[in-house]
């Protein structure tokens, strides 16, 4: 598959739901990406089974904060700085980029950056989703090592960290992040291609690029809020610029079948915010069923992402779940920060990597790594091992 | 007396209100207008329009007016339409450490070129911190205003930071200054907008854009002034999107702020005519209806701060005319600058909906000679109102006579609803020519209020309003927090009093308003300090 402008748009779009309501305003990156893709042409996503398995593989993250990051937006001449560092520090070439984290900016960060290199980008993440810590990813999972990670910023400003465990890596790179003025870039958990076929998210690429163009053909002269439930899949008719994907490209990426389904039309009806004492903040979304949903209210709780859905004290969704407000007027994924009273949104949801629903995997950045006691069953924990329902959107509905 | 003018798409409307008592206009404020008119919009001809609606008011008190508000709207047609746009060179402050994204990439080909003079990326840069801080290659900014001299009618300067240090923007627009004359408008963008490289910089290149229009507008605006008949030396200001007013020098030296005024002043006239200061307001139109928001007498402004490039009403237009068979609310933050979309932050074309430009514009005016002139007459000239006109005698006309269907009511009440900061429900201000068109059971559930003269709630908001000025800044104090952020907040003040004194304010008589500190979003220690300064005009 090459991913081009057309294709960008849809998998801007899809990052930003798999964001789960955060993982960084996909907007700072998504015309970086766009510029390099006309500068440097499209970019060849292959799947890590493809390479050499002692391929070394870069995977990319943005450190910091969406403000800065739309202020200080990066140089053309800054992926083959990092990447000439990486190959210093491993002393062999880079073969690969892959996205630490496709949710949200990074997502379009990793495009950008294999554009400009002219190397192949995964179709794979580190996450397949969003979470707020940087050692909340399946590699820490697989035993990969943070170190040796590569920090730079624009300037070229350079950190090499190496020989901790995840939390340490996370607690290092907050802190240099900070004094580099709220903005880095980092290739952490430095791994083969090999490694990243047995161990990283599998066809999130292509996933995100198949819930982008579901939600662009539900808005695109919708006549109203419901044409949405109408299930397309991923082998369902595609729009002009699509990229051209191969049946057998399709089986493979067992992430692309993961699509989200739309749980509930409501309007916001309230939103708190609160501070805790450790400084994080939660925000709590009250949704009040419109249209044929009149009747149900639900609440979702939002800590950097929406972690959970609540209706009748009882999950619709729950972390490690991927949890989506989209702007029924608009197609638009809405960010946790920016839910306010009055919108009126529909609630999807889909299932993450089956590894998040592991003993490992909840403990890492289940529902008690976000304070979140007692709430019982996860609702799609066995849907992503073949809950027919999984992939059909509005079926749960 | 005062005169306020609104030029809209279809109507244009004047009042005339009496300030012989110069406090604070309270609760019977509407006893002032002593009249208000309604005449068509001229097509193509702001001025002739302004002109019109003036010379139907009376004549007696007119000599007496001692000031005269005008929002034109003609800036967002200018860029709807591409016309009279003038030619940018556009610098970036920040070298190889933003090039990231090219200056104006994203906008439409034919856009860019019309704008576009040629544009260039100098090594500099500021930082939140000192160490962030890269020095100014003033060699390149000098030999860029050289390369573009006799190309350029205008530059537009956007440095990394800037809403955090605006030095190096100012170091750089004095060599432009230097280089291409005195007189070549150069537009810095720490006072267009905030955080947001790209979205700043489109905002402040569109804002130099409109340096040729503003200029011709304050010259013909100038040129009709005798022909109004007001008292001499009487103060000239136009309306800015903030719900403030500035003075025709300052419309000339950074016309942005005229974009999206006509709703802002609309939205603090409704709120002064009812007299309250927190509201929402749905400013009803021939083809369209505004809905926005009152917060403490002023309009909201959309973006919440940090997010959005430039100080614009928060707006949803609902389109009344349209055939659709949904609703149609959509979100129009009317500003290139502005997000419009996750991928898309402000396209362009984002201001035709600023500027009551439906998609199939230029439409129709409604102008028809000789007829719908209404007079009201108010207790400042008359015990009874009394209305005289050719047409549609006793009331203002609607802009529009069809009737709206309940598709349009469905939009409308779910726009208001939408535009309520929280379930409790804020009363509901429907003003403009199209408001009696709109019956109260459309809106079930809202208190809604309709003011005494919101039909011309915009000229009245004009009239009424201040001369304003802004100023924000980024800071993070780090150590001895408290001590620099008491100096920061002082800079800050005086700095908002310094801008409202540039727009034409009465530098004795401006009053300052410190914001409560905003943290930034995931910043650590960043404060966003801002502060607002209105006061009366600065007598001629």
């Amino acid at each position: 598959m090459h991913l081009d402008a057309g294709a960008l748009t849809d998998f801007a779009r899809g990052c930003a739901v798999l964001g789960s309501g955060g993982g960084g305003a996909v907007a700072a990156t998504y015309a970086v990406a766009e510029y390099a893709i006309e500068e440097c042409g499209p970019v060849r996503v292959v799947s890590p089974a493809t390479l050499d398995a002692d391929a070394l593989v870069m995977p990319l993250s943005t450190l910091g904060t969406s403000a800065v990051a739309a202020e200080r937006i990066g140089g053309r001449g800054e992926p083959a700085r990092l990447r000439d560092y990486v190959e210093r520090v491993h002393g062999r070439p880079v073969a690969a980029v892959m996205s630490g984290e496709i949710g949200g900016l990074n997502g379009c960060l990793a495009v950008a950056w294999a554009a400009r290199l002219g190397l192949p980008l995964l179709d794979a993440d580190s996450m397949g989703r969003a979470f707020p810590r940087m050692d909340q990813n399946v590699l820490e999972l697989a035993g990969v090592r943070p170190g040796p990670a590569v920090l730079a910023d624009e300037r070229g400003r350079t950190l090499v960290v190496d020989r901790v465990d995840g939390v340490h890596y996370e607690l290092l790179a907050r802190a240099a992040v900070d004094v580099l003025g709220g903005r880095a870039i980092a290739s952490d958990y430095p791994l083969t291609a090999g490694q990243a076929a047995a161990h990283a998210v599998q066809g999130t690429v292509t996933q995100a690029v198949c819930i982008g163009r579901r939600l662009a053909e539900t808005v695109d002269g919708s006549s109203g809020t419901h044409s949405a439930a109408t299930p397309t899949g991923p082998a369902g008719p595609r729009g002009p610029g699509a990229p051209p994907m191969s049946p057998a490209h399709q089986a493979r990426s067992d992430a692309a079948s993961r699509l989200p389904v739309s749980r509930l039309t409501a309007k916001v009806s309230s939103v708190q915010r609160m501070t805790h004492a450790d400084g994080g903040g939660t925000i709590e979304v009250l949704l009040e069923g419109i249209d044929t949903d009149t009747g149900r209210l639900v609440l979702v709780e939002a800590r950097s992402e929406f972690v959970v859905a609540l209706e009748d004290g009882r999950p619709l969704a729950l972390v490690p779940d991927v949890i989506a407000l989209v702007d029924v007027a608009t197609g638009e994924p809405v960010p946790a920060e920016e839910v306010r009273y009055g919108l009126r949104v529909r609630l999807l949801t889909l299932p993450s990597a089956p590894v998040w629903y592991t003993p490992e995997g909840l403990r890492l950045a289940g529902p008690e790594a976000f304070g979140l006691h007692g709430l019982g069953a996860v609702p799609h924990q066995g849907s992503a091992a073949g809950n027919p329902s999984a992939g059909t959107p509005g079926a749960a509905a | 007396m005062i005169i306020g003018v609104d030029v809209g798409p279809t109507n244009t409307d004047a009042v005339l209100l009496d300030d012989t008592h110069s406090g604070a206009l309270g609760h019977d404020v509407s006893r002032r207008v002593l009249a208000s008119v309604k005449v068509p919009t001229l097509p193509d001809d702001a001025v002739g329009s302004l002109v019109a609606a003036v010379s139907a008011l009376p004549t007696a008190p007119r000599a007496a007016v001692s000031r005269i508000a005008v929002g034109l709207r003609v800036a967002a047609r200018a860029v709807a339409e591409r016309r009279g746009l003038a030619r940018v060179g556009v610098l970036r402050i920040g070298g190889e450490a933003a090039d990231a994204v090219r200056p104006l990439f994203g906008w439409p080909a034919e856009l860019r070129e019309a704008v576009c003079a040629g544009y260039a990326n100098v090594p500099g840069g500021t930082g939140l911190d000192p160490h962030g801080e890269e020095p100014l290659d003033r060699a390149a900014v000098a030999r860029f205003a050289a390369g573009l001299a006799g190309r350029a009618e205008a530059f537009a300067v956007t440095g990394v930071f800037s809403p955090a240090d605006g030095s190096q923007e100012r170091e750089a627009a004095e060599i432009l200054r230097a280089e291409a004359g005195p007189d070549i408008p150069v537009l810095i963008s720490g006072e267009i907008g905030s955080l947001g490289l790209i979205e700043r910089e489109r905002a402040t290149v569109l804002d130099a854009a409109l340096s040729l229009v503003a200029a011709r507008i304050t010259d013909d605006l100038t040129a009709a002034l005798p022909r109004l008949g007001l008292a001499p030396g009487a103060a000239v200001l136009v309306t800015r999107h903030d719900g403030t007013l500035m003075s025709l020098d300052r419309l000339r030296r950074q016309p942005g702020p005229s974009l999206g005024s006509g709703p802002a002043c609309a939205i603090r006239g409704a709120g002064l005519l009812a007299g309250v200061r927190d509201a929402v307001v749905a400013d009803i139109g021939g083809r369209q209806a505004r809905v926005g928001v009152l917060t403490g007498g002023y309009p909201r402004e959309a973006g919440g701060g940090t997010a959005s490039g430039a100080r614009l009403p928060d707006l949803l237009t609902v389109d009344l005319a349209a055939p659709h068979p949904e609703g149609r609310t959509r979100s129009t933050d009317v500003h290139p600058a502005s997000r419009t979309s996750v991928m898309s932050p402000g396209t362009p074309d984002a201001y035709a909906l600023g500027s009551d430009t439906p998609g199939t514009y230029p439409l129709e005016y409604s102008y028809q000679p000789g007829t719908r002139v209404t007079r009201t007459l108010g207790p400042g000239t008359s015990s009874t109102p009394e209305t005289v006109g050719t047409g549609n005698p006793g009331a203002h006309p609607a802009p529009s006579t069809r009737p709206l269907g309940p598709d349009a009511h469905r939009a409308l009440a779910e726009a208001a609803d939408r535009m309520q900061p929280a379930a409790e429900r804020l009363p509901l201000l429907l003003v403009g020519g199209g408001a009696d068109a709109i019956p109260d059971r459309v809106l079930a559930g809202f208190d809604v209020v309709r003011p005494e003269h919101g039909a011309v709630a915009g000229a009245f908001g004009a009239a009424a309003s201040p001369v304003g000025g802004h100023y924000e800044r980024i800071v993070r104090p780090g150590a001895g927090r408290a001590a620099r952020l008491d100096a920061v907040r002082a800079e800050v003040r005086e700095l908002a009093r310094a801008s409202a004194v540039r727009a034409g304010a009465d530098p004795r008589r401006v009053r300052t308003e410190l914001d409560p500190d905003l943290s930034v979003p995931y910043l650590p220690g960043a404060v966003l300090l801002r502060a607002r300064a209105v006061g009366p005009p600065l007598p001629l």
